[in-house]
């Protein structure tokens, strides 16, 4: 059996492996000079010139991925470096003008940007693909579309969206704030190149014969503590920068920007510009992709962790011991660049707390597989990895953009309360795993074919709601604004949760088997999530259960066609369980076997090592179990703890310690979740089972709180 | 807690009678805890269930619900602990960690039964620059602070002017009673001047130009963030004040009033629930048990000749607007109209005895007119037909003649018998008036070139009041003091645009008319049912919605639509309406008012005031509670950092005096404390707050809530909280976490340890031939098997 499974998650390895690199985008029309220019050019100094934008101090390299970013939903154009497509952009701008490059993402706001457009043709492709024209995107209907919209709490994130598209397509040279003020303020207005001509004195232009009175229109007034010598040091490169890179010539466009890197800090005040192996750092970590490609490693981790786990292959083990080695080294790589970019440690918003509570929980857990040797500990460790880092690039808006943080988070408590709230997190996330794991085991000895059905159910859950999705949407695009979610859809979907919860809590006068047990919790989840959700929540819950439906059906039924038998096991009476009534005798008897195999870890808590089944279940089940323990517990503490130095926080901050603001209720509820938990463990019979599902609970509830409190709910916490 | 030994290890089968077990029972702990989990994920995660009860998340929790299911898990929590669990040094971890719940959970009621929490401004001392006539100039003042500098050229008031405070000078709480402040103009001299308040606060430093100090504010009381309040009394002097707990605040809540209450686009925007209760399967359930809002809401207003009820609640008022309702003194018509437009409704407001505001005349020349007739043929006269699209009717005295005739404008007549030969000039659908008492009114005018063989004038012909029709003679005056021509008498009216009459009278069995013109003259009559709507034209339709005879003004709240509504206002967008009800001999008077919110009843707030049943006026504002400081309060500077760039703020200090009461000073009322120094306890102390800073005020905890968004000095908002109960959950804090680790990580250890020796006693007992002990030790032992 081993070798078939061997063979065949190797065989799935390496078609992941090999599965193909991307396809080339071609260059636009308007740059394909510039493609050949941007080869000639070496940007290693021009990158690292600092730009004041957005309440920070970034690299001209950060800026141009920023920028390009909130504009085309790309770091760059096609087939051009962020530099190159920088430069293009500030010097080279008409000639983008009938090119798609304004990127709308929200299909709402793509809708209501063209509903007064003639050509079916232009309205089509814009709303198909969500791209503009730079002159499409200046119409002055888009500015009224946008005024009408912005005060729409709902439309709020897509209209400061369009807004920073709008700064960039349109008054993109006021941002570029490269020239420091000399002085004595580190935080003082820096300025545009344009904004110097103002600076310029009179004799440059007699001497020049240039008359500046077109070049000085609508400029404000000279720049105070700005010489006219400095001002012409940054001006005349920066003009011959502008005409070299409109003519391709790269030796001149070359020797200006390095002019440029050169003379630009020297005007800065004490403190003010970073130090140059910062800006190297920012622009290597932009450059990494912010090292989110970790996540490879943890994924390809995944699948050998599930080999060694299955298989007890100790090649397979040591393979995967060392991709979470290089995953965790790549991934704090990462952080550590991010911490000395920002000077202090990086978890004060979304991405870097998903970064840096996964390598947190991911070491510990390494820590622990090095102490247990039980596989388990590894395989979370690499999920968490994937999960964690897959959502940091992919998922939360922003891509991880370095930014700055409001002053109330510069606080001792940003390094201890938020590092354990969030290391618990990330524990919980483990704990997770681990309990789907157990489930996926327990199930698969137990019951097989009952848990293929349930994945069925999940699946075919998912396609239900998918189905009255489009039922409810048929006649009009989803997450257009001011189409409200039908009633009806509210209504009959609270209505059928509550039915099949009623019909849940008399499951046992139903006389109903687990599976249709199973059904009816599966039937009340999506008819709470149709009740309760709008269509893109509804949506991500479908495919969610259908991914999950379809992963747990198919591995139970692949296990059971690989292994090529049907675990048999029966439940059998077992006097005393679950009443808490424990005699001498088989804790003397058992001594020996069950209790002394339970790390000390776990704590006190009985495990499940009694023998509940016919057929004992299998060795990895039990440690699965009191992985799950050593987590949890680990867990109760922290999240406590992290939670009340929250409060503390709060009390000096907000002056009250507690005020039921939805993050701290939801961290409470976890919380609670955790002490149902352990005194569940003491009065029912599947210790085991009950502690696992509690624990997805947990993490749900874990992930309710992050996700969905931390965007879609308003309180106190609303600036993390 | 989490790692006890079995809860049944006291004896074999649980005594107590059916409460004991109940209480003991860790299922019925189990079920407590999920039912506070599922109140908690409930009130927290869906502000739709707050919205409905009108609950803040601080009310939700403080609910007695939710206080009962919590005091019912302390007490199956200590009941379990106390009955089930052996206090020994094995079971440590598990008893102190409900210790600490238990005390977290007292220290949490007591917390949260104490809890206020509002807010001061404290409005810093300044150096203000003002007109000679004491007119503020924009950006015109700076914080009175030794070494600030202010400087601004303006060339309209003298040039440049340079202002800088050299020194400041304080008293008590004040941070700042007297400045010397340093002034140049132009090219003048500097002088140095000394301002000291109040009396020398204020001095010229030019003929045009004054420089003032205003002192900070002293604050002796701050306001509750969550309970508004109503101050009322006799206008101009110190308002009381009655909290309006029952007060709602999520959704629009009203009972019945004579106005519609219309969103912004015009949309009705009715009242929900306007009592507590719910309605099911057509019963109703009162749930006024749970839920702690009212409406109406009566507000005890000792002192007033008027009984006072709060009869409606907005929570986003985006404007007022101008609606006639009863209850003025005198005869004064006037009519509420709705006009439907294109699927979109406008209102109109007439009031027929005031010339400006008794028609309105749209873009197009279609007028809407309010008249009020004093009998029945005067009612007819104004519903007649038209002779054409303009009609001009032509009354000449001698020879007697009279003619009334369809016209365009170029149009000559010749009046036969008569010498008169007229030419219409111009026909104007829309023309101001200028004549005293009729100041932009406006009225259609015809103007008309008249000859009649001895004069020749031009006459312009005011439709709506022909005796405000003037000449201009063949020298171009004017004749205001009468026609230049009084043999003739021309009257103009025109329905080119069509033209619409609304017309009552002092008969009320008449009831109100309504003639509707078409474009050719023609009229269509209507009898004006409230509420009925009567077509004008395609496309627009005309409702008479109320016509009051005693008119008054009277302020209509427009609401903010759903949605661009932001949830995250609380009351700051809200207004009440108010129903006054006269008192004892006034019991026949009776008003109503709509008051809009004022975050501070004493800053920027203008108070609605009111003519009482006994003509006395009164104030009323609508706020927040106010509660006493217990001490002084006033501001000395607020200090700014910046971003890089210096275009947003990173965080704020507040530097500000403090000074407390003796506990007997509540007897004196708060504005005279000030001047009684024999009431503070000590001497002024400086005290400051900042982001992740607080600061300690007598039993009141100081933090940084609110600041300018447009300069870095001006104001400063402070937070203001008490914390009775903190120690106590802090002490629960910390043995929380202490028997969580005991349990977890140092009890298996002390388990492991005794049953490795009670096995090795066995064992060794075994080989010796004795029997193991069943006694005491097997206790021992059944803990050990846990």
């Amino acid at each position: 059996m081993s070798c078939r499974v061997r063979g065949l998650v190797t065989g799935i390895v390496c078609l992941v492996g090999a599965a193909g690199a991307l396809a080339g985008e071609k260059a636009f029309d308007a740059s394909r000079d510039a493609v050949v220019l941007d080869g000639q050019i070496d940007w290693t100094k021009a990158r690292l010139i600092v730009v004041q934008h957005d309440r920070r101090y970034k690299t001209l390299d950060s800026f141009a991925r920023e920028s390009l970013y909130s504009m085309t939903r790309r770091e760059h154009f096609p087939q051009l470096s962020p530099m190159a497509s920088l430069m293009e952009w500030l010097f080279n701008r008409s000639a983008y003008a009938d090119t798609p490059i304004v990127n709308l993402k929200e299909p709402g706001v793509r809708y209501h940007f063209t509903s007064h457009l003639n050509s079916d043709v232009v309205r089509d492709r814009i709303r198909r693909t969500g791209k503009m024209t730079l002159r499409e995107f200046a119409d002055p209907m888009i500015e009224r579309r946008a005024r009408e919209l912005e005060p729409r709490p709902t439309m709020g994130t897509a209209m400061r969206r369009v807004r920073e598209a709008q700064v960039v397509a349109q008054f993109f040279d006021e941002t570029v704030r490269i020239v420091p003020q000399p002085g004595s303020d580190p935080d003082a207005l820096w300025h545009t190149p344009q904004e110097l001509l103002a600076n310029v004195p009179q004799e440059f232009w007699n001497e020049s014969g240039i008359d500046p009175a077109a070049l000085l229109a609508g400029s404000g007034e000279p720049i105070a503590g700005i010489s006219g010598e400095q001002a012409l040091s940054i001006i005349l490169p920066w003009v011959a920068l502008r005409a070299a890179w409109l003519s391709h010539d790269a030796a001149t466009v070359q020797a200006k920007l390095d002019e440029l890197a050169e003379r630009l800090p020297k005007l800065a005040a004490a403190g003010a510009y970073p130090s140059e192996s910062q800006r190297a750092a920012e622009a290597r970590y932009y450059a990494m992709g912010k090292v989110n490609f970790a996540w490879l490693v943890y994924f390809l981790g995944f699948l050998v962790s599930v080999m060694a786990l299955v298989t007890n292959w100790k090649v397979a083990r040591l393979a995967a011991l060392l991709l979470l080695v290089a995953g965790l080294g790549l991934h704090a790589y990462g952080i550590a660049l991010r911490w000395y970019i920002l000077g202090r440690i990086p978890n004060a918003n979304m991405f870097e707390a998903v970064v840096f509570a996964a390598w947190g929980a991911i070491f510990a857990a390494g820590v622990l597989e090095l102490v247990f040797r039980w596989n388990l500990f590894m395989l979370a460790a690499h999920a968490a990895g994937f999960f964690a880092l897959i959502v940091a690039q992919f998922v939360i808006p922003g891509g991880g953009t370095i930014t700055s943080i409001m002053g109330i988070l510069d606080d001792i408590m940003l390094r201890i309360h938020t590092v354990m709230i969030i290391f618990s997190y990330g524990l919980i996330f483990i704990a997770g795993v681990l309990a789907l794991v157990y489930l996926f085991g327990y199930y698969y000895f137990t019951k097989p074919g009952a848990s293929i059905e349930a994945g069925m159910m999940m699946a075919l859950a998912g396609m239900w709601a998918l189905a009255v999705l489009w039922i409810a949407y048929r006649n009009v695009q989803p997450g257009i604004v001011g189409v409200p979610k039908p009633a009806w859809l509210t209504l009959s979907g609270w209505i059928a949760c509550g039915l099949c919860t009623l019909a849940l809590c008399c499951w046992r006068l139903l006389r109903m088997r687990e599976t249709g047990v199973a059904a009816l919790f599966v039937a009340a989840v999506t008819c709470m999530v149709l009740g309760i959700g709008n269509d893109a929540f509804i949506w991500g819950v479908a495919w969610s259960l259908i991914g999950t439906g379809v992963v747990w059906a198919g591995g139970t039924g692949l296990g059971l066609l690989v292994s090529g038998s049907w675990p048999r096991t029966r439940e059998v009476a077992l006097p005393g369980a679950g009443s808490m009534r424990v005699d001498v005798g088989p804790a003397l008897r058992n001594a020996d076997r069950g209790d002394e195999r339970r790390p000390i870890l776990a704590g006190g808590m009985p495990g499940d090592e009694r023998v509940f089944f016919e057929r004992k279940l299998p060795e990895w089940l039990n440690q699965a179990d009191w992985a799950h323990l050593i987590i949890l517990n680990l867990v109760f503490v922290l999240l406590f703890g992290g939670v009340i130095l929250g409060a503390v926080w709060a009390d000096y901050s907000w002056g009250r310690p507690w005020g039921w603001d939805p993050k701290e209720v939801f961290a409470m509820n976890t919380w609670i979740i955790y002490a149902i938990l352990i005194h569940v463990r003491f009065v029912v019979k599947q210790r085991g089972l009950w502690t696992a599902w509690l624990s997805v609970l947990g993490c749900l509830m874990m992930a309710f709180n992050w996700c969905y409190v931390n965007f879609f709910i308003v309180g106190m916490h609303s600036y993390a | 807690m989490s790692s006890t030994t079995p809860p049944t290890e006291k004896a074999g089968k649980r005594k107590g009678g059916p409460l004991l077990r109940l209480l003991t029972s860790v299922w019925f702990g189990i079920v407590l805890l999920t039912l506070i989990l599922a109140y908690a994920c409930i009130f927290s995660a869906m502000p739709q269930v707050r919205g409905a009860l009108e609950l803040t998340e601080m009310a939700a929790f403080s609910h007695w619900l939710f206080a009962a299911l919590v005091f019912l898990f302390c007490v199956v929590l200590a009941t379990t602990t106390w009955v089930r669990i052996r206090w020994n040094v094995k079971n440590a971890g598990v008893l102190i960690v409900h210790t600490g719940l238990l005390l977290l959970t007292g220290g949490s009621i007591w917390y949260f039964g104490t809890k206020i929490e509002g807010d001061v401004l404290l409005i810093s001392p300044r150096i203000e620059l003002l007109t000679a006539d004491g007119k503020e100039l924009r950006n015109g003042a700076m914080l009175a602070e030794k070494g600030q500098r202010w400087a601004n050229t303006m060339p309209a008031l003298g040039g440049r002017v340079e202002l800088e405070v050299l020194e400041t000078r304080g008293a008590g709480v004040e941070p700042v009673v007297s400045a010397d402040v340093k002034v140049a103009i132009g090219d003048a001299a500097p002088q140095t001047l000394t301002l000291t308040a109040p009396d020398a606060g204020t001095q010229p430093i030019s003929d045009r130009l004054t420089v003032r100090l205003s002192p900070a504010t002293v604050e002796r009381t701050f306001y509750d963030r969550f309970v508004a309040a109503l101050y009322f009394g006799p206008a101009g002097t110190d308002l009381q004040h009655a909290a309006l707990s029952a007060l709602p605040l999520h959704r629009e809540r009203y009972v019945d009033g004579p106005e519609v209450i219309r969103d912004a686009n015009n949309r009705a925007s009715p009242s929900k629930r306007n009592w507590p209760h719910v309605r099911l399967a057509g019963l109703t359930i009162p749930t006024g048990w749970f839920e702690t809002w009212r409406m109406p809401i009566d507000v005890p207003t000792p002192g007033l000749p008027f009984d006072v009820q709060i009869t409606g609640y907005l929570p986003y008022v985006r404007g007022f607007d101008t609606v006639a309702a009863e209850g003025g003194a005198e005869l004064n018509p006037a009519v509420n109209l709705r006009f439907r437009i294109s699927g979109r409704d406008e209102d109109v407001l007439l009031f027929a005895r005031d010339p400006r505001e008794s028609i309105v005349l749209d873009q197009s020349g279609l007028g809407v007119e309010y008249l009020w007739a004093e009998s029945d043929a005067q009612r007819e006269e104004w519903q007649k037909p038209l002779a054409g699209p303009h009609e001009l009717t032509i009354e000449i005295k001698d020879p007697p003649v009279s003619q009334t005739l369809a016209v365009e404008a170029g149009q000559k007549i010749s009046v036969p018998g008569t010498t008169y030969e007229l030419t219409v000039d111009q026909l104007l659908p829309d023309w101001p008036l200028m004549t005293p008492g009729f100041e932009n009114a406006r009225s259609p005018v015809a103007r008309v070139r008249v000859s009649n063989g001895e004069k020749s004038y031009d006459r312009t012909v005011v439709q709506r009041f022909p005796q405000l029709s003037q000449d201009i003679d063949e020298q171009g005056m004017r004749r205001r003091e009468g026609p230049y021509d009084p043999n003739l008498v021309l009257r103009y009216r025109t329905s080119a645009a069509g033209w619409i009459r609304v017309i009552g009278g002092p008969a009320p069995e008449s009831g109100y008319a309504v003639a509707v013109w078409d474009t050719r003259g023609g009229v269509q009559k209507h009898t004006g049912a409230f509420g009925a709507s009567i077509a004008v034209s395609p496309g627009l339709a005309m409702t008479l919605v109320s016509a009051p005879i005693r008119a008054q003004r009277a302020m209509v709240p427009v609401v903010e639509p759903l949605e661009t509504r932001r949830p995250d206002f609380e009351r700051q967008k809200s207004a009440i309406r108010v129903k006054l009800t006269g008192r004892k001999e006034f019991s026949g008077w009776s008003q109503s008012l709509w008051l809009q919110f004022f975050s501070y009843p004493t800053v920027d707030a203008t108070p609605s005031v009111v003519r009482g049943p006994d003509g006395r006026e009164y104030s009323l504002l609508y706020s927040r509670q106010e509660h006493d400081l217990g001490g002084e309060l006033a501001l000395r500077r607020l200090r700014v950092n910046f971003f890089p760039g210096r275009r947003s703020a990173e965080s704020w200090h507040s530097g500000f005096l403090t000074a407390v009461y003796k506990p007997d000073a509540e007897r004196v009322p708060a504005h005279l404390r000030s001047s009684r120094s024999d009431l503070f306890a000590g001497a002024a102390v400086a005290g400051e707050v900042y982001t992740n800073q607080t600061h300690t005020f007598g039993r009141w905890t100081l933090f940084q809530s609110g600041a300018p968004s447009n300069d870095d000095w001006s104001w400063s908002s402070l937070g203001v909280g008490n914390r009775e109960g903190i120690w106590t959950m802090v002490l629960g804090c910390i043995l929380v976490p202490v028997g969580c680790i005991y349990a977890f990580y140092i009890k298996p250890v002390i388990v492991r340890r005794r049953k490795a020796e009670a096995l090795a006693e066995a064992f060794r007992r075994e080989a010796s031939g004795r029997k193991a002990p069943v006694g005491a030790n097997n206790k021992d032992l059944v803990e050990v098997g846990s």
